[in-house]
């Protein structure tokens, strides 16, 4: 046969993968080394009660978990999260691929598109307050209406990139809908779909907090507000340390291998 | 079962106004191993288009057997284009299996057919580690597999360097022999036309109609840069020097 495949190249080189990712761990270990450093460096020049050192820090942490008071919170925060990641993404990708392939509606809700990137987080929080009561579901709502718009613009964008010529392909070998659904349009939107599911987790999570802090009396953000008036500032050390371990596990244990399953492709080459 | 198809579009508009094809009728019979030779931008792939079905906003019809529209019948056909059109995120054996109803025999024959192709082994691997001969090897496997009646191809094998691009026309002929679909092969060089086809349709420039339907008289198996395909296509354009430019006189 003519032509040659690059397998040889290939094994040479995956060696040299394996030992960088290992690199890249040390990296990565460094840098979390390097966080705490500046900090222990930070606080001793600093009134400890301003900013408390890691070691008093970890240590409340643990006083915090072992009351079990932290995990509660923390535990209905992540609920809330979770329910309000769940809406937007679902309601933003429908909206967005829509948009992205049906250009008259696309105009036509443009103009609202634009409104809800722009409202403030704070606005629309208050305002479903106020018109569903301080209720749980309104506290969903907020967080998800703040989301929605940022989500569809990210998937129109998705929806615009489908290759018409790939596509084309499924019509011609009469490929069922379904089929054509899961292994011909949705691979090319994972991307950013990906990118919709780590910006909003970012968004998301902060805005929970702004919204427990506003009208809910549980949860990381409730609890913030409460050190905040007893100037308790190594108990919103201790929450905000827990909180950003989660989501970095969430990040580590969920949307990483999710990425990596849906876009294992464009690593082997 | 396709004994003969009918071509006859009367004129094909696109949406921009641009008039592509236009009283451009001919047959074939089944088996027939046709090449459809014109200049650039002729209207060639929207005639593909047309016959495959994948466009259906003519005024004309593309009927089999003298009576049924082709579009409404349920016979398989392949295509093959001009890129190969491979889903990049699908592995070769998963890109084949797509075209596939999930029907176990027919998942079953991907394994003897990429063997067919010469990809023996390399059902596991993505498009992108594929070079682009093996890709258009894949391609002409995802069209092969479905049994086609029908096999259009859309200047398959342009782009690819003389060595690779022959061993590629020697196995669609191998293919076509033994499964014998009747095939639309579209292309602008006519040394290639005269090796692969059985009759050669000259469309004129934009648009398209038929300007000379060419039997190709040579003995198989035909050889691309031999003395008898040689002979053939200097003796036809001696006959019709503008022919290339989709003009008989």
């Amino acid at each position: 046969m003519p032509e040659q495949t690059h397998s040889a190249s290939r094994q040479q080189s995956s060696g040299n993968i394996h030992s960088k990712v290992n690199t890249n761990i040390w990296l990565r270990a460094c840098s979390f080394a390097l966080i705490f450093v500046l900090w222990q460096f930070a606080a001793l020049f600093v009134d400890n009660r301003v900013l408390p050192t890691p070691y008093a820090v970890l240590q409340r942490l643990m006083i915090d978990i072992s009351s079990g008071e932290l995990l509660e919170h923390l535990w209905i925060t992540l609920v809330r999260v979770a329910f309000s990641f769940f809406f937007a993404m679902l309601l933003g990708t429908a909206i967005g691929l829509i948009m992205g392939s049906k250009k008259r509606l696309d105009i036509l809700l443009d103009g609202l598109l634009m409104l809800g990137l722009n409202v403030p987080a704070l606005v629309t929080i208050i305002l479903c307050y106020i018109w569903f009561g301080l209720t749980e579901v309104a506290a969903v709502v907020a967080v998800a209406i703040n989301k929605i718009p940022m989500v569809i613009v990210n998937m129109r964008e998705g929806a615009r990139a489908i290759d018409a010529q790939l596509m084309e392909v499924a019509k011609v070998y009469r490929i069922s809908k379904m089929k054509t659904f899961h292994s011909v349009y949705l691979p090319q939107l994972s991307p950013y779909l990906i990118a919709s599911m780590r910006n909003g987790l970012a968004l998301i999570w902060k805005i929970v907090l702004v919204v427990e802090l506003l009208g809910r009396s549980e949860g990381v953000g409730f609890q913030l507000s409460v050190f905040f008036q007893f100037f308790d500032i190594e108990g919103i050390f201790s929450y905000t340390l827990a909180f950003v371990l989660v989501i970095y596990l969430i990040e580590w244990l969920l949307l990483r291998p999710l990425e990596r399953s849906l876009s294992g492709w464009r690593v082997i080459k | 079962m396709i004994e003969s198809i009918q071509i006859q579009i009367e004129n094909k508009t696109h949406r921009n106004g641009l008039c592509t094809i236009k009283d451009l009728n001919f047959s074939t019979s089944a088996g027939e191993f046709i090449a459809i030779v014109g200049p650039s931008g002729a209207g060639k792939t929207t005639l593909l288009n047309v016959i495959s079905g994948l466009d259906e906003d003519i005024q004309g019809e593309v009927l089999v057997n003298n009576r049924l529209p082709l579009s409404g019948l349920a016979h398989h056909r392949g295509f093959v284009f001009q890129e190969p059109r491979l889903m990049p995120w699908l592995t070769v054996q998963k890109n084949i299996e797509l075209v596939l109803d999930n029907n176990p025999e027919k998942i079953r024959a991907v394994p003897k057919i990429l063997q067919e192709v010469g990809l023996d082994g390399f059902g596991h691997l993505y498009p992108g580690q594929l070079s682009g001969g093996m890709q258009r090897r894949v391609g002409l496997a995802r069209a092969f597999i479905v049994e086609p009646s029908l096999l259009l191809l859309d200047e398959p094998f342009q782009s690819l360097d003389e060595p690779t691009a022959n061993d590629l026309r020697a196995l669609l002929l191998r293919l076509w022999n033994k499964r014998r679909p009747s095939v639309f092969f579209v292309t602008h060089q006519l040394r290639e036309a005269m090796t692969l086809a059985d009759r050669i349709v000259f469309v004129s420039a934009r648009p398209a109609r038929v300007v000379l339907d060419y039997q190709v008289e040579i003995e198989r198996p035909r050889i691309i840069d031999g003395e008898a395909v040689s002979q053939a296509c200097t003796a036809l354009l001696n006959e019709f020097p503008k022919l290339l430019s989709g003009e008989r006189q």
